[in-house]
């Protein structure tokens, strides 16, 4: 692959794998949210 | 007057859900084609930009205005929207788009993805081995033309009988749990094919050219191509698209959540898996597997009528020189991630439709489900019998593009302008579990409105080309149906709210 090519692949695929694997986690690690009745 | 009690089971099972709802066969053979098409690496640039400017705003949005409304007991647009301004009727009519929309799409889009399930069949069986590239390609053909058999009906009616049975289960029995069986089992094969995508070597099993030169063409970035407005708009209507926004799923399947629970980064997480199946997944196996085999010439002429056909009728082909055990492998990976793209999204169709009938009729859930499938199985058999004189065609245009971007863009009006930025930015806030930059209040009041007003002017010269040329007397049939479909949806908003006004009129005479 092409210096370009490779830098553009690993920046953008690197930014979305980071993105989606900080905000799962932080979604797991988030506390629990207490129960409610949901509908009136 | 509603009956309408359900909740999710599981938060990790509504992202699920959500991304499931986001992620279609769009991410795997739409993406990489617009990326190819339109500056290569550097089309990531306006992708990612549009994403962060109107794809994440808009689902705040839409979680945002689904669980408002979810709180008042509204789970679809029509009522969602009207919730949030009560004194102006017409906001209801807008929000019809929220189940016509779904509706219409369901019909073709079930269609769709009983090829996909027909091809794994074919793939478990070995039908394709020794079939060679003209065989395969005139599969597809007859396969969609009917001729001498009845195979595309029968899976069909199989794929709709599933999407009816799952919805007949409910939100945290049905949708949740295939979203949490089959989005694992969709990354797992996706991971997999684009492994070998990456990995194929030229000269072993046929292949001429190493998978790396496919990803090489794809991210070489043309950045002159940044420049073009085409290429912003190309990447405006891709992040539309693959998001699902603008589509009334995402409010309904919200407007489920406990009304304090947080929907901010619960948006963001389920964004942000949707775009890592596009962007890392859909990269990395339909472009680099085609070239590997076919040269990149052959690829670009190809993906000039898009990338279904180099899914449907190349890539079974390039499976079997794998050999007979690694081929079918690879089929039933490739088309069982798309069977399970397909299902999760058109779960979240069937969802606001029977929202609707349950709220506002008072129908059971199995009711309601089954008038679901049938619907969209009296909608969708002029897709599958008049597929090649463009019906199918006809009803993506009109429903699952034009219609997104109407609604999408009076919803944002109605959020941003007339409920007010300072209800809605509270809205968004409440229950968060993180902080939201303050900077995405004055985009979601300024720019995602401006970006969406651009790309509804830039499709008016096409859509009054449309308008003017329609083709063929299948393709005024189909627009008469989707136009009858709107019609008849309008008036049941119309009786649904006559329902609620007198039953309110009711209450008062009996106070």
């Amino acid at each position: 692959m092409s210096t370009p090519a490779l830098i553009t692949m690993l920046l953008a695929q690197g930014t979305v794998t980071f993105f989606t694997l900080y905000f799962l986690f932080k979604v797991l690690r988030s506390p629990a949210q207490p129960e409610e009745s949901e509908n009136p | 007057m509603s009956n309408n009690q359900e909740s999710w089971g599981s938060r990790l099972g509504l992202i699920l859900a959500m991304a499931g709802n986001a992620v279609g066969l769009g991410n795997f053979l739409r993406f990489p084609v617009q990326a190819i098409q339109n500056g290569g690496g550097a089309f990531i640039i306006p992708y990612l930009v549009c994403f962060l400017l109107m794809g994440i705003p808009l689902l705040w949005v839409e979680w945002a205005t689904g669980r408002f409304g979810g709180k008042k007991g509204n789970h679809s647009t029509p009522f969602i929207l009207h919730e949030l301004d009560p004194g102006r009727a017409i906001w209801k009519y807008i929000g019809v788009f929220g189940i016509f929309t779904n509706i219409a799409v369901a019909a073709y889009y079930c269609y769709l993805e009983s090829w996909t399930l027909n091809y794994v069949w074919m793939f478990i069986q070995g039908s394709f081995n020794g079939m060679g590239q003209e065989g395969v390609a005139e599969y597809f053909g007859s396969y969609v033309s009917l001729s001498g058999s009845s195979t595309a009906i029968y899976f069909w009616l199989l794929c709709l009988f599933l999407n009816t049975y799952i919805l007949s289960r409910g939100l945290s029995g049905g949708v949740e749990k295939a979203a949490k069986v089959g989005m694992p089992l969709l990354l797992l094969f996706g991971l997999f094919l684009a492994y070998k995508g990456i990995t194929l070597k030229a000269g072993e099993f046929g292949a001429i050219l190493d998978g790396t030169v496919g990803l090489n063409y794809l991210w070489t970035p043309n950045f002159d191509s940044i420049w073009n407005t085409k290429v912003w708009l190309a990447a405006a209507g891709q992040i539309f698209f693959t998001l699902s926004v603008g589509m009334g799923s995402i409010q309904c399947y919200a407007a489920y959540v406990r009304s304090k629970q947080d929907i901010a980064l619960n948006a963001m997480s389920a964004g942000w898996m949707n775009e890592f199946v596009e962007v890392v997944l859909g990269s990395s196996i339909l472009i680099p597997i085609a070239i590997g085999y076919l040269g990149v010439d052959r690829v670009v002429e190809l993906t000039q009528s898009g990338g279904l056909g180099l899914g449907f009728k190349t890539l079974p082909y390039l499976f079997t020189q794998w050999g007979p055990l690694m081929g079918a492998v690879a089929g039933i990976c490739w088309f069982g991630l798309l069977f399970f793209a397909g299902i999760t999204s058109s779960l979240a169709m069937g969802t606001p439709v029977m929202a609707f009938l349950r709220d506002e009729f008072g129908w059971k859930r199995g009711q309601s489900a089954w008038a679901f499938g049938l619907i969209v199985l009296v909608l969708g058999a002029p897709t599958v019998f008049f597929f090649n004189e463009g019906v199918f065609d006809e009803y993506d245009y009109w429903a699952g593009t034009v219609s997104l971007v109407v609604f999408a863009f009076f919803e944002v009006i109605l959020f941003a302008w007339v409920f007010g930025m300072d209800r809605g930015w509270k809205e968004i806030n409440e229950g968060a579990d993180m902080r939201i930059p303050v900077f995405f209040r004055w985009v979601i009041q300024y720019i995602t409105p401006a970006i969406l007003f651009a790309v509804l002017m830039a499709s008016i010269p096409d859509i009054v080309s449309k308008i003017q040329n329609p083709g063929n007397a299948y393709i005024v049939g189909a627009r008469i149906l989707l136009l009858a479909l709107y019609a008849g949806i309008a008036y049941a908003v119309y009786v649904a709210y006559r329902r609620r006004v007198l039953s309110v009129g009711q209450g008062k005479v009996n106070k």
